[in-house]
């Protein structure tokens, strides 16, 4: 036991004396914070949007108001047809159009079924997409009055968009940025440091004292799971703080969550240090599977969307079920209950790939 | 005296390349015996089985009376293994790395202290106790390294090339520590690819491509030369010299200081009339020439020569 302190303090000692790892543990992650919680916004907000009235009628702009004096939308309306609205849009004039054909309100009138044309600039399927929806809400909700016996009355149209109501994507993004966060500070640094001993030859040195294999193991794990959680602690106290991102379920089950996780990547730190020789290679190496666990973890892109073949390799991302689980139980509370397949496909993926590694670092120590 | 290292055909294979081919080696207790070969020769291999650090194909070997196969922990405890490379954290500092393996070895806290001080003293490192490793040079690096190594007073030191790369002066002070080590009883195994750092060793065994050519006592070794050796002064060492090539294989033709050596191994002794004759059109006289005793090297030289036939 005293041996393991011993190891355990030492690696303290060097984590700190190296300013760049204090800057990677401690600057990095909230610098990551800010970028991603201000500029990678996914919201969808002043989308400018051409509504081409060719009714030009008491229900046509009743619906056109429907689109005003809100932030999703900026929009312009047309009463006049100049030229196709599509070379509007690819002109870069708008991002969305709503066409009203012309006989719309007489259409209403006689109980016959009426088209809303709705364009939209696909260029960014994110943003589009999510313009979509509003358009859809919007009209749905007009329709809605419409049916209610056309009263003009002040209905606000109701857009119901839950958990995150106001598309915040930074809410989103932070049980992904500790996601990542915790990943470097696990699966990266473990790795180096362990690589860092076979490359100086300490690593030889350590071997010939009765240090025993598990020692070196828990001696190279324990300090980075206790810095993992310390930066965590101070992204997420920065996340609540500033980005006033709301804890709405139990924060153990979400300390628990990722301390699971954290077993799965220290697992894979040590599987890189027995497979990279120098810190390189082990650094290009831990990079090579963050791209791949960023990408396929709904972080950014959502996993549905993927191609099957896709999805079914996410079934072994750490990262995926650590997203998905902080996101149900930081936005919409959540109880255990919910997130226990989560949780038990990380308590899987860490055990296998821990007990794999060490057992590699073993054979390689023998 | 009783062996403190005990060596039993050991073989040892790294892909197709044979690293040892049945090597045999006793260490006494008490001694220091030097392991001398050039690169690839097998010491290091050798010294990491001794270790436990590596396993070996086929054969035994024990430390201190324990095998390495069956009580390697009991091993790591009284040995005291320093690599080839500096393996001490740079980014420590010469006092964190020794209390770092003062804990690590298991060293009482009440004794820590006192044998940090004697090992500072020992090393005269005690100026740069803030240092960080990194930071010293090439010779005190060594000095630390050797330290660290004897923090737990190990009953044997196996010492892979300590001096290769380190200034002479270093190197000459290096040993007067090795020196010291041995009038207090510790058993040292340490290699070299420098001979003339064997002869301050009580025996010495000769490697090369994973055999041991020759065994014994540092007087042993030198006598086992066979041939001749010459030593000629001369005012004109440059031209002499490469005039003596001209007879002689350019390998055994060494210019020292103020004379010429030629080492001539037993097959090319009859050769010792040609540069006689020689040396006598550029007009040196047969005083000019002296016989002088092997060293190490020169039997190392004439062994190798035996062998590539």
């Amino acid at each position: 036991m005293n041996a393991l302190l011993n190891f355990i303090r030492k690696e303290f000692i060097q984590v700190f004396r190296d300013r760049n790892m204090v800057r990677i543990i401690f600057v990095v992650p909230l610098v990551q914070l800010f970028i991603l919680g201000y500029a990678v916004t996914t919201d969808v907000r002043n989308v400018d949007l051409l509504f081409v009235d060719r009714d030009d009628s008491q229900m046509s702009r009743e619906l056109l108001g429907s689109f005003m004096n809100n932030e999703y939308f900026n929009v312009k309306a047309l009463y006049q047809y100049a030229e196709p609205v599509e070379r509007l849009i690819r002109r870069g004039e708008a991002k969305a159009a709503v066409v009203v054909g012309r006989n719309f309100e007489r259409g209403l009138e006689k109980g016959e079924g009426v088209g809303i044309q709705v364009l939209l600039d696909g260029e960014n399927s994110n943003t589009s997409s999510v313009a979509l929806s509003y358009c859809v809400g919007y009209i749905n909700s007009f329709a809605h009055r419409i049916a209610r016996g056309r009263t003009a009355h002040v209905v606000n149209p109701v857009m119901n968009i839950r958990y995150n109501p106001e598309l915040e994507s930074v809410y989103f993004m932070i049980p992904g940025i500790i996601g990542v966060l915790l990943t470097v500070l696990t699966m990266l640094l473990t790795g180096l440091a362990i690589v860092k001993e076979k490359e100086k030859g300490t690593f030889e040195q350590l071997m010939v004292t009765p240090l025993k294999p598990w020692q070196i193991i828990a001696g190279k794990t324990i300090p980075f799971a206790v810095l993992a959680l310390v930066a965590m602690g101070i992204a997420m106290i920065v996340g609540v703080l500033w980005f006033k991102v709301p804890i709405r379920g139990s924060i153990v089950l979400f300390v628990l969550g990722a301390f699971c996780f954290i077993i799965a990547n220290l697992g894979l730190g040590i599987f890189i240090s027995t497979i990279a020789g120098t810190q390189q290679q082990a650094l290009f190496t831990s990079w090579a599977f963050m791209v791949v666990f960023i990408l396929l973890s709904g972080l950014f892109f959502p996993i549905e969307n993927m191609p099957h073949w896709v999805q079914y390799i996410t079934v072994v991302n750490p990262l995926k079920y650590f997203i998905r689980s902080a996101r149900d139980l930081l936005l919409k509370g959540v109880g255990l209950q919910t997130i226990l397949p989560d949780l038990e496909a990380l308590v899987i993926i860490g055990i296998s790939i821990f007990a794999t590694s060490v057992m590699r670092f073993h054979k390689r120590l023998t | 005296m009783s062996s403190m290292i005990e060596v039993k055909g050991l073989e040892k294979s790294f892909a197709n390349n044979k690293a040892l081919a049945s090597v045999s080696l006793d260490v006494e207790e008490g001694e220091m015996f030097a392991l001398l070969g050039p690169d690839g020769a097998g010491k290091t291999t050798l010294m990491r089985i001794v270790c436990t650090l590596l396993d070996a194909d086929r054969g035994d070997a024990s430390l201190g009376g324990f095998s390495v196969s069956g009580e390697p922990e009991k091993i790591r405890e009284i040995v005291g293994y320093m690599p080839q490379r500096f393996s001490l954290y740079g980014d420590l500092t010469v006092r964190e790395n020794l209390d770092f393996f003062a804990r690590l070895l298991g060293v009482p806290r009440r004794k820590r202290e006192e044998r940090m001080k004697e090992l500072l003293e020992f090393s005269r490192l005690g100026g740069f106790v803030s240092r960080r490793a990194e930071a010293l040079s090439g010779g005190m690096k060594q000095k630390l390294a050797l330290s660290c190594v004897l923090i737990h007073q190990p009953k044997v030191l196996v010492l892979d090339e300590p001096t290769t790369g380190v200034d002479p002066v270093s190197r000459r002070e290096f040993w007067r520590m090795l020196e010291e080590l041995k009038s207090k009883g510790t058993t040292i195994l340490v290699s070299t690819p420098y001979m003339n750092e064997a002869e301050r060793c009580d025996r010495a065994a000769m490697m090369y491509a994973g055999r041991i050519l020759f065994n014994g006592t540092t007087d042993e070794v030198r006598s086992a030369f066979e041939g001749e050796i010459l030593e000629v002064k001369s005012g004109e060492l440059k031209r002499l010299a490469a005039r003596i090539k001209e007879v002689v294989p350019t390998r055994f033709v060494q210019i020292l200081g103020d004379r010429i050596r030629v080492v001539l191994p037993a097959k090319y002794a009859h050769i010792e009339k040609d540069i006689s004759a020689l040396l006598l059109t550029e007009g040196v006289g047969t005083d000019g020439i002296e016989k002088a005793a092997p060293g190490i090297e020169d039997t190392f030289i004439a062994l190798m020569e035996g062998r590539d036939e």
